[in-house]
């Protein structure tokens, strides 16, 4: 009976309905009494979300229009002041709802994203020459303050996007010249190691702040570290510069594998790990093809798609095998 | 999201009398099988390792019987590989449940295709547009799966369209009569509207189409239709932008589908209306068909609000997230592609903006005032 006590999801019903337990009759009325399909009160406010965001919408987009017609002939005392404006209106809306209210964090997040639009039109409008990772860069510490007292995923990723930003910008500026060189192909490392601390802090925290209980945070931060790590590791294949990088892609790797799989349980992880595994094993065994000569073409072809074939068998059979052991029926 | 459990609906349907005891204890049962739910990112993970796999697989078909014969091609020796592998590949998922099998039959149809293609060397546009579409028909039918049914769905309409516009790719002189809006390019500016209104039956009759038996198909297909219909749609969006092999080009006016989905959102406001027991004339129901025609004005020259709108209506009518979902991102789309495109002025597309958002907030307040003027007429 414990399949019963399971929530009444449209496709539960549907499996009913192929059964032949209900009837089109029953089946309506089943997926009107779990709520799927909408009640007059629900239309109602389909209908009044889908208009007043519609309408909002459009008439921000209007406005934006409105001042990017009248843009260059604006004094520039005009332009930093239309900013500041829209800066202390948000600050002030995000105060009045309070950081846990949702139009509060949406307000605070407005607000943090317009100190980069204040940091851009003044390097436009006084030419200061700085690199853009100092645009980054100032941008994050000025928000930190909020992001630290908004109590919000989404400004913490703000946050991250932005140190990620101005660490690849300064890595690639001339003021990272000598450090680059000592490091040489090392430093793709540094925003790897940026976004599995970050991960880190938010797996470590997420028990204690119930605003980052939600796992969308955490795998977006995850995804971060692996578009950052598979790439480095490809890369390493067909340019064979330092040990690190496969030593490294392999620690965490493995670490990730043992994390999600005993400490915290996330199936979309060890996917996640489970793909990029499968690229990278792909790129190997492809490079000796092509590069060495291990196989002649044909063959060479036809064993990466069989190995293709075989890893993603083999991984999706593991997930799910994992994913009945934890009861999750998958 | 229900909060209801199964239990808990069986529970009522029995008190109601729409199901009887032994009907509750069959569900169990049902229930209690092997689940076939698999989360997104799984069939993710799953369809591109399928993908990867066959684009070896192709290759490898190719390189091998190109370079067997001393370097001489002979291409149609692929047609009998192919039709091999698309004959196992239905087979095989026939008989297996298991995910490699699943996805050896993955890599096997799509390699096999492409094989097919390649080794009927069809002569010109129309012949591979017919055969693709043969095939996706067959498939449909024959390969047991929901995800690759509605792939074939959606390659099947791009194949009706390939079938249209060939007769402007072979002579291109006939762009020259389409911007005279000439019949012979009916077909392709009216495809996405028919694609609309028949989707937007198979949606209204989800719950037939979901009975036990063949018309179990018809769920994938509704979904390949609808990704099909914005598939199409979108050269609309963005209007003197694509290059034609005549030189010119002449994205011609989209009015016969603008036309036709126009036709069928107003025919499923009127289902919708009658599902809630309004009348279809009252004074409600005017009114809404007035939103209706007032939105239909500015959009018949962008055909893609009017389907996304559709989409999202009926995805909402049936609590179906994934369909609200893919009519939300479209309708985003369409929304900023018919602004950008505005032949206007910055100044003029602001006030444009402006305006329309505007009535959609003032139709907000219309609407819901007489929804609360019907609530005091029916409190009497």
């Amino acid at each position: 009976m414990q399949a019963l006590q399971q929530p009444a999801t449209a496709r539960r019903l549907r499996e009913l309905y192929h059964a032949g337990i209900l009837d089109a009759d029953a089946f309506e009325r089943a997926l009107a009494l779990a709520g799927i399909t909408p009640d007059v009160a629900a239309w109602r406010r389909f209908l009044d979300w889908l208009l007043a965001g519609l309408g909002a919408v459009l008439v921000l987009a209007g406005i934006v229009y409105f001042f990017a017609y009248n843009w260059a002939a604006l004094h520039r005392f005009a332009k930093f002041g239309l900013v500041e404006a829209a800066l202390l209106g948000a600050v002030a809306l995000a105060w009045r709802l309070g950081p846990d209210s949702r139009g509060g964090r949406a307000a605070l997040l407005g607000a943090a994203v317009l100190p980069g639009v204040l940091l851009a039109l003044y390097g436009q409008t006084y030419q200061t020459g700085a690199d853009s990772y100092e645009l980054f860069l100032t941008w994050g510490m000025l928000i930190t303050p909020w992001v630290i007292i908004g109590h919000s995923a989404a400004l913490w990723l703000l946050w991250l996007v932005l140190a990620n930003l101005a660490v690849v910008r300064w890595l690639v500026s001339d003021d990272a010249f000598t450090f680059s060189l000592l490091l040489g192909w090392a430093t793709v490392g540094i925003p790897v190691a940026l976004n599995i601390a970050a991960l880190a802090a938010c797996e470590l925290f997420a028990a204690r702040r119930p605003w980052l209980s939600g796992r969308w945070m955490p795998r977006v931060v995850a995804l971060m570290v692996l578009g950052n790590l598979t790439p480095w590791m490809v890369t390493w294949i067909f340019h064979r510069y330092t040990l690190l990088v496969p030593f490294v892609w392999f620690g965490v790797t493995a670490f990730g594998v043992w994390v999600y799989r005993t400490w915290r349980r996330d199936l979309f992880m060890l996917a996640a790990l489970a793909l990029q595994a499968i690229v990278v094993v792909t790129a190997f065994v492809g490079h000796g093809v092509f590069e060495y000569g291990w196989l002649d073409i044909g063959s060479g072809l036809l064993s990466l798609g069989l190995l293709v074939m075989l890893m993603t068998g083999a991984a999706v059979s593991w997930l799910r095998r994992t994913a009945r052991r934890w009861g999750e029926g998958v | 999201m229900s909060s209801r459990s199964v239990n808990a609906v069986l529970a009522v349907l029995v008190e109601e009398g729409r199901l009887d005891a032994s009907g509750a204890a069959r569900a169990a049962e049902a229930l209690s099988g092997p689940a076939t739910a698999t989360p997104w990112y799984l069939r993710i993970l799953a369809g591109f390792g399928g993908w990867l796999a066959a684009l070896f697989l192709t290759g490898f078909f190719l390189v091998t019987l190109f370079l067997s014969e001393s370097g001489m091609p002979s291409v149609s020796d692929l047609l009998p590989f192919g039709i091999l592998l698309l004959g196992g590949a239905i087979l095989l998922r026939r008989e297996q449940r298991g995910t490699f099998f699943n996805q050896l039959a993955l890599a096997a149809s799509l390699t096999g295709q492409v094989l097919v293609v390649l080794g009927v060397q069809p002569i010109d546009v129309e012949g591979s547009a017919l055969l693709v579409l043969l095939m996706q028909v067959l498939l449909i039918v024959f390969y047991v799966d929901q995800a690759h049914r509605v792939l074939s769905t959606l390659i099947a309409v791009f194949a009706i369209q390939m079938l249209f516009l060939a007769s402007i790719w072979w002579w291109p002189e006939n762009l020259v009569l389409a911007s005279d809006g000439a019949l012979v390019l009916l077909p392709v500016f009216a495809l996405p509207g028919v694609l609309g209104i028949v989707s937007m039956r198979l949606w209204l009759r989800e719950t037939a189409c979901a009975s036990p038996g063949p018309a179990r198909l018809l769920r994938p297909i509704a979904y390949g239709l609808v990704i099909g219909l914005f598939g199409l749609l979108l050269p609309s969006a963005y209007p003197f932008q694509y290059g034609w092999p005549g030189g010119m080009f002449f994205w011609g006016p989209m009015w016969p589908s603008a036309i036709l989905l126009g036709a069928g959102l107003l025919y499923l406001v009127h289902t919708l209306l009658k599902e809630r027991g309004l009348p279809p004339f009252g004074a409600f129901a005017l009114s809404a068909y007035g939103a209706v025609l007032l939105l239909l004005l500015p959009a018949l020259r962008a055909p893609g609000l009017i389907a996304a709108l559709t989409v999202l209506l009926l995805g909402f009518r049936r609590g179906n997230r994934l369909l609200m979902g893919i009519a939300l991102v479209f309708l985003a789309v369409f929304l900023s592609a018919y602004y950008y495109s505005l032949s206007l002025p910055l100044l003029l597309k602001s006030v444009a903006l402006v305006g329309s958002g505007a009535v959609l907030l003032g139709l907000r307040w219309v609407i819901f005032k007489q929804l609360s003027k019907r609530e005091a007429l029916d409190a009497h």
